[in-house]
């Protein structure tokens, strides 16, 4: 009995110290996969971005991995969703694709606008894709997007997602995860915002969106800089640009699938202009830069409202992240700016840090590094229709003109600064949130607290979008960086 | 078998159904008042144990009980009785179990070969017998306890308490008429009243099996607001695996997520050992119903009708809802049949006497 059950116990060392189904390098890890519409209808034409195995750092890669666009690899099939893509993917690429490392998943401007239900409940019954996967929708096209990623400082494609899209230390784009955005489409209550992705070009059409951009802060100030001389000429809310790009790149992808080759001249096409910086840098500058509306009002003093693809003037990775896109249920509905973006990220406590600009008294910039306590308290006052945001923010300051602030003066400083991001937000909230009739901060899941039951609630929820908001800004100077008050 | 032993026996055999899809027929039914539900289940159920324990004065299970009152005839109806409840109990659990394994982990596996993995585990440790399950079970359970409390702790950050609003979530009828069928989740109750023959003495048992329902209530109630509080209702009725979806949320920082693996493991032993137990209890059942020497030679054949019971719903939402029926039904004869049966043998003690 004893030689049985040692028999037994060498059997099960052997036969169990292996990996069971799929051998790690039998594998290919996606890292992003794109929806954008095909031309045949209830398709899609989806972008699968992969990890190069070889290149990464921590991969196969001996000297510590290469970075830049090297380190993915991108195709594009027709399919009529992700897993009919990935079945005839696999098809293409040798090893099985893997979804467990999948980090973003970026919708065509065109897709949101129709509804990223479907999309969403195939994301939230797949086993394999996390919870916190990041989401968001392309200016234009979610391939052009994947495939100008060129992460050059980067040697790992998912961290260089994670540092872009985390959110809370970035600015000028909404943080978000996959499971909290199928919560609020599916529960009704909160409207959900998504970054928007985009990317530079040397071609003013390239990066338009079929999604028109509201402005709050930015409509004001375009007048001003249209009489005042400002180059940019003012913005123009893009819409009525139905099929747009989309149906252009759709129509280049006839045939149903883009070869891997295809894909990698292009991209290596954008790299090499990119890396040409020592020849002609005026030739590749990014003409869309401009037409983004430089603010004129004391938030975010002098600061272009950008959206993506208006970000860089020169950069070599095309691809860039700024602004948001609004959604009611689960269709975008607009673009807001960066500006606006920043405004709702500090109205949701979404927020670690920022440098916020504002104007002082002379008309000059002054940057404060702007913390925020704690969130932002929200009460709804059912009985007088009535909705109080409440927010705290500390600020360090970090520039300012060589003449101006004394210490006498920056007690009037941080009241004009309270009065302006008040003002802002309050703007915000009535140019943005009221007039498109979007909850996108939440008024109504807020107001659960003051019903009783679920009928209760589905009854009277839509009344809170027309109460009345205010908003009290505290805001206070605590530092002043290594230098101190001047006299 | 020691008190705590039959503690720990207690708590797993409810907890395992937190395990599986209960919150999220809690959540169907009440909305996010779904953790008032089992607040109230927990205090029916304790109530209704206080009662059973008035009466109850004999270190015999039902099934002996039901001889001495109404001969042969009452006791095979009894046993019966108490089988098919075991049975169906048990055949859900032998189908959603192997179904959220291949889902989760063995993808590419055939639920066939799950299930006869399953089967074989089972039938290992039904035949180790009550007392060394109940012994590995007292020593597991300690560490499963620490991973779990410790996610729920993690889970902190994802708490929000807007999500068990309003605080009735579909109101107060289905919370308290309809969330009776909630009691189900105590009903392996009458588990453990066949296994006090191999308890020390009556009291012993009687405090033991109070201990575990007051833990097992305990850990339901936080398990379901954990759930309740991290889901927001109605998307919280979507899962089939509550606690598999609450762990798949935790990360640490940048670097630890994937938690999920911890839960899996405890997940598998703990319904290992459910398994197990059940079976064996299915075993004494019948042998005791039926006045048989020996009852090992049962095991391999009821582990194989329980587990093809268990593939004849046509999916895993039809066993869902199978379940859920079943829950309906049985609520009624696991906590009202040791009530009247201990009544039936008071009066007949006196009558003797």
């Amino acid at each position: 009995m004893k030689y049985i059950k040692l028999f037994f116990a060498a059997a099960l060392l052997t036969l169990l110290t292996s990996c069971g189904g799929t051998e790690p390098n039998d594998l290919a890890y996606v890292v992003g996969i794109g929806f954008d519409k095909a031309e045949s209808d209830g398709s899609y034409i989806i972008t699968i971005q992969y990890a190069e195995p070889t290149k990464i750092s921590g991969g196969a890669s001996e000297e510590g991995g290469s970075g830049g666009s090297e380190i993915v690899e991108n195709m594009a099939v027709e399919a009529p969703n992700l897993y009919a893509g990935l079945s005839v993917a696999n098809h293409i690429v040798s090893k099985k694709l893997s979804l467990s490392h999948a980090k973003i998943v970026v919708f065509s401007a065109d897709v949101a606008k129709d509804g990223i239900s479907d999309i969403m409940e195939t994301i939230t019954r797949n086993e394999e894709i996390r919870p916190d996967i990041y989401l968001a929708v392309a200016a234009d096209s979610a391939r052009n997007y994947l495939f100008s990623v060129d992460p050059s400082i980067e040697v790992n494609p998912a961290k260089y997602y994670q540092l872009i899209y985390e959110g809370d230390s970035t600015q000028g784009i909404p943080s978000n995860s996959a499971l909290e955005v199928y919560f609020n489409y599916k529960n009704g209550g909160k409207d959900n915002v998504l970054p928007l992705a985009g990317i530079t070009s040397s071609e003013k059409e390239e990066s338009e969106s079929s999604l028109p951009q509201v402005f709050n802060l930015g409509d004001d100030y375009k007048e001003e800089s249209e009489n005042g001389g400002g180059e940019e000429g003012g913005q123009e809310p893009q819409n009525g640009e139905e099929d747009g790009q989309q149906s252009q790149n759709s129509q280049e992808m006839q045939g149903g699938q883009q070869s891997q080759s295809e894909g990698q001249e292009e991209e290596s096409g954008g790299s090499e202009s990119g890396e040409s910086g020592d020849s002609d840098p005026s030739k590749e500058e990014n003409v869309n830069q401009k037409s983004a509306v430089k603010t004129d009002g004391s938030f975010d003093f002098n600061l272009r409202d950008y959206i993506a693809g208006q970000v860089a003037v020169n950069n070599s990775n095309k691809s860039e992240s700024m602004g948001m896109v609004v959604f009611k249920g689960d269709k975008a509905q607009f673009i807001t700016g960066s500006v606006e973006t920043n405004l709702y990220k500090m109205l949701t406590g979404d927020f670690k840090e920022i440098y916020l600009t504002v104007k002082s008294d002379e008309n000059e910039a002054v940057t404060l590094k702007t913390e925020q306590e704690r969130k932002p308290s929200t009460k709804i006052d059912m009985k007088n229709g009535k909705i109080t945001i409440s927010m705290s923010l500390e600020s360090d300051l970090y520039s300012m003109p060589a003449s101006y602030v004394s210490e006498k003066d920056i007690e009037n400083f941080e009241k004009t600064a309270a009065e302006e991001i008040t003002l802002a937000c309050e703007k915000f909230i009535n140019d943005v949130i009221k007039e498109n009739s979007v909850d996108i901060l939440g008024f109504k899941e807020k107001a659960k607290s003051s019903f009783l039951t679920n009928n209760e609630y589905e009854q009277k929820r839509d009344e809170v979008m027309d109460y009345e908001v205010d908003v009290n800004v505290e805001f206070v100077i605590r530092r002043t960086g290594l230098t101190l008050w001047k006299e | 078998m020691r008190k705590k032993e039959l503690t720990s026996l207690m708590i797993t055999v409810i907890v395992i159904k937190m395990l599986l899809s209960y919150p999220v027929s809690a959540v169907k039914n009440a909305g996010q008042a779904a953790w008032i539900e089992i607040l109230y289940a927990s205090v029916l159920a304790l109530a209704l144990f206080f009662i059973t324990a008035k009466v109850y004065r004999l270190k015999k299970d039902l099934i002996t009980i039901a001889e001495t009152v109404g001969k042969k005839p009452l006791k095979i109806i009894v046993g019966l009785v108490i089988f098919l409840i075991l049975l169906l109990n048990f055949s859900s659990t032998a189908r959603i179990f192997p179904e959220s394994v291949k889902v989760i982990l063995l993808q590419n596996d055939r639920i066939e070969n799950i299930i006869i993995g399953f089967a074989v585990v089972t039938v290992i440790g039904a035949y180790m017998g009550i007392k060394s399950l109940s012994r590995v079970n007292f020593m597991f359970l300690p560490v499963a306890g620490i991973v779990f409390a410790g996610f729920l702790l993690l889970l902190f950050p994802y708490y929000k308490i807007q999500n068990i609003m309003p605080i009735l979530g579909e109101g107060a009828k289905p919370i308290f008429v309809n969330g009776i069928s909630s009691l189900s989740i105590f009903s392996d109750i009458i588990l453990l009243n066949i296994l006090m023959p191999y308890t020390k003495n009556l009291n012993l048992a009687k405090s033991g099996i109070k201990k575990g329902l007051i833990i097992a209530a305990a850990v339901a109630f936080i398990t379901v607001l954990a759930y309740c509080l991290a889901y927001e209702y109605p998307a919280s009725e979507d899962y089939m695996l509550p606690m598999y979806q609450l762990m798949k949320m935790i990360h640490i920082s940048n670097f630890f997520s994937r938690f999920e693996a911890f839960f899996q493991f405890i997940w598998s032993i703990l319904i290992f050992l459910y398994s197990s137990i059940y079976v064996f209890a299915m075993c004494a059942v019948l042998q005791e119903t039926f006045s048989l020497k020996y009852s090992k030679p049962l095991i391999i054949p009821i582990t194989l009708i329980s587990t093809a019971i268990a593939r004849l719903p046509g999916s895993v939402s039809d066993t869902v809802k199978f379940t859920e029926l079943v829950s309906v039904i049985q609520v009624p004869i696991v906590f009202l049949l040791p009530i009247a049966l201990g009544l039936l043998s008071l009066k007949y003690d006196r009558r003797q006497q």
